[in-house]
């Protein structure tokens, strides 16, 4: 699982008094370290590639194996979307009762989510400063090559991006990169 | 035209290349189809996605496509392949220790029939395979068993295609049976030693599918033959040798495979690494893309999966061919490549295991290309029917 997202599932998980949770970054021995844990339910990140590792232990037949299913009750369809939405799915051993299933599993869904909420404002944060940073060096190019104050030059940077269709932070991109070639 | 939104998800692998050409090239444009890609990092999650109507259309394993039809594993979801996305792809490495142990055996690498006959002899083999329901699982079983070992004393571990050559290093497994340039991945770090191509051990493998949510296609068929009219095109322009360049440059960047264009270009050409420091040697039919051969849905392919994996899903032969029968549709094929001038076969089943590379069967123009389907062992597998 994704290092920062697991931790944050795995607090959330303690907070609410889940019992004993292990977080296993596994790419060889999975079934080993699994063997190890013999966990009741598994949650998996469906972003790590290593999940076909630990959905093939699904079809582990030997007796010794703990018997392993994919949580898919097929009556509850709509709670396994939501959890392939979220990007979390869930993995119990045979024989645990749906009632203790369900709760683990919205509670992740819900954490996943809002940890994915959190990444996608803090990278559109990210996108904004570095866009700001590029209009202000394009502004600076104007204001040095045409003589220009700081207003007018974002005043030409805005009509010439709704002249061509563009963004204002398109156009700047553009300026700055011509203005690198020309040196 | 009316047009269709479609969303595909697909694996980064070679054989992902007919709908990222067919995107990028706009061919699907051209067909009326609005195609967006998303790159999955597991088979689970393509299968779960297609069971679940996340996606009307994938890039999957044929056996899996048969195995979601038939309700084998978590889902009971019928998918319909009217196409495959290859032929063939896979190659089998072996750490260096066994590669030693199955020479001093008396095994010729490249050579199916020695080398099959030097693993069977092997105790307690382990093999690692990307997917349980796959032709790399099947590939390896079919040779231990016609070589006359004993197919259930191997052991598979199933380890993601990027993961193989490290869990190999490891000494996790003996041998692994996965897709280009991972083999070749490994020899390049002197961890391993190419014995096989799947290709020379079935040279007619049909490898991956283009499959649907087969309810979708029943709502929207007019969009699901456009996407598939979209990928054949795609396939045709990729005929010639001297587009291995390009492809291999679109599959290449980041958004895609995200991985070095010179090996992916060296599987199109049909050219392995099999031993660290050597050059890569030529493999024919490593992986083939050709149109229509590589590509047409061959239910007798299909049968031929069933049969074989059917003892491992827990269900009855007859149940298994059922399910193939079903899944795969060349009638779909015939039906979106109407408008087109090209030439399929006929016939939609055939005896696999008797065409030579060269050799034609009847088509809807005329002779058409088909082969080679040969198995090592020179048996043959009669369809059905």
């Amino acid at each position: 699982m994704d290092p920062e997202r697991g931790e944050e599932i795995v607090s959330a998980l303690r907070e609410a008094g889940a019992g004993r949770v292990t977080r296993v970054e596994a790419t060889a021995g999975l079934d080993r370290r699994l063997a190890e844990v013999a966990p009741d339910i598994v949650l998996v990140d469906l972003e790590h590639p290593s999940r076909d590792m630990l959905d093939a232990l699904t079809l582990a037949t030997e007796p010794t194996a703990r018997p392993v299913a994919m949580f898919v009750d097929r009556s509850d369809r709509a709670l396994m979307q939501a959890a392939i939405d979220a990007g979390v799915s869930a993995y119990v051993v045979d024989g645990l009762r749906a009632d203790r299933v369900k709760p683990v599993l919205d509670m992740a869904i819900a954490r996943f989510h809002s940890v994915g909420r959190l990444r996608a404002e803090l990278e559109a944060t990210r996108a904004a400063l570095a866009e700001r940073k590029t209009i202000d060096r394009a502004k600076g190019i104007l204001m040095k090559a045409r003589g220009l104050s700081e207003d007018e030059a974002y005043a030409l940077l805005r009509k010439t991006a709704m002249d061509q269709g563009r963004r204002v932070a398109e156009v700047a991109e553009s300026l700055v990169s011509a203005a690198g070639l020309l040196g | 035209m009316s047009r269709v939104e479609i969303t595909l998800g697909y694996i980064p692998l070679t054989d992902a290349a007919l709908p990222i050409l067919a995107l990028e090239l706009g061919f699907a444009a051209e067909e009326g189809v609005e195609l967006t890609l998303v790159r999955e990092p597991s088979w689970s999650n393509i299968r779960d996605k297609v069971a679940m109507g996340v996606y009307p259309a994938a890039h999957m394993l044929s056996p899996l496509a048969i195995a979601l039809t038939a309700g084998v594993g978590p889902h009971h979801a019928p998918v319909v392949a009217p196409m495959l996305l290859g032929t063939n792809g896979n190659t089998l490495t072996a750490t260096p220790a066994l590669a030693e142990r199955l020479r001093a055996k008396g095994a010729v690498f490249g050579d199916a029939a020695s080398t099959g006959a030097a693993l069977a002899q092997v105790e307690d083999l382990r093999v690692g395979v990307p997917f349980p329901h796959s032709m790399h699982r099947e590939l390896v079983r079919f040779l231990i068993e016609r070589s006359g070992g004993d197919a259930d004393r191997v052991s598979f571990l199933t380890a993601p295609p990027r993961i193989l050559p490290e869990v190999l290093a490891a000494d996790e497994v003996d041998a692994f049976m996965v897709g280009e340039p991972w083999g070749s991945t490994s020899v390049d770090r002197g961890a391993g030693e190419v014995l096989l191509t799947g290709a020379q051990i079935w040279a007619g493998a049909p490898e991956k599918v283009l499959a649907f949510d087969a309810g979708w296609v029943e709502a929207q068929e007019d969009g699901a033959l456009a996407l598939v009219r979209a990928l054949y095109r795609a396939a045709l322009w990729a005929a010639g040798r001297e587009s291995a360049a390009s492809i291999a440059e679109i599959l290449a960047l980041p958004r895609y495979l995200d991985t070095s264009a010179e090996v992916i270009e060296r599987a199109l050409r049909g050219q392995v690494l099999a031993q660290s420091g050597g050059v890569p040697v030529e493999a024919p039919g490593l992986l083939r893309l050709d149109a229509p051969g590589a590509l047409y849905p061959w239910i007798s392919g299909a049968e031929w999966i069933a049969d074989r994996a059917a003892p491992g899903w827990g269900i009855g032969r007859v149940e298994a061919q059922a399910a193939a029968r079903a899944t795969f549709r060349p009638d779909l094929l015939h039906a979106a490549l109407a408008p087109l001038e090209g030439a399929l076969p006929r016939p939609m089943a055939k005896v696999e295991g008797r065409l030579a590379a060269g050799d034609a069967v009847p088509g809807t123009r005329g002779p058409v290309l088909a082969g080679p389907d040969l198995f090592f062992d020179g048996s043959v597998f009669e369809p059905a029917d």
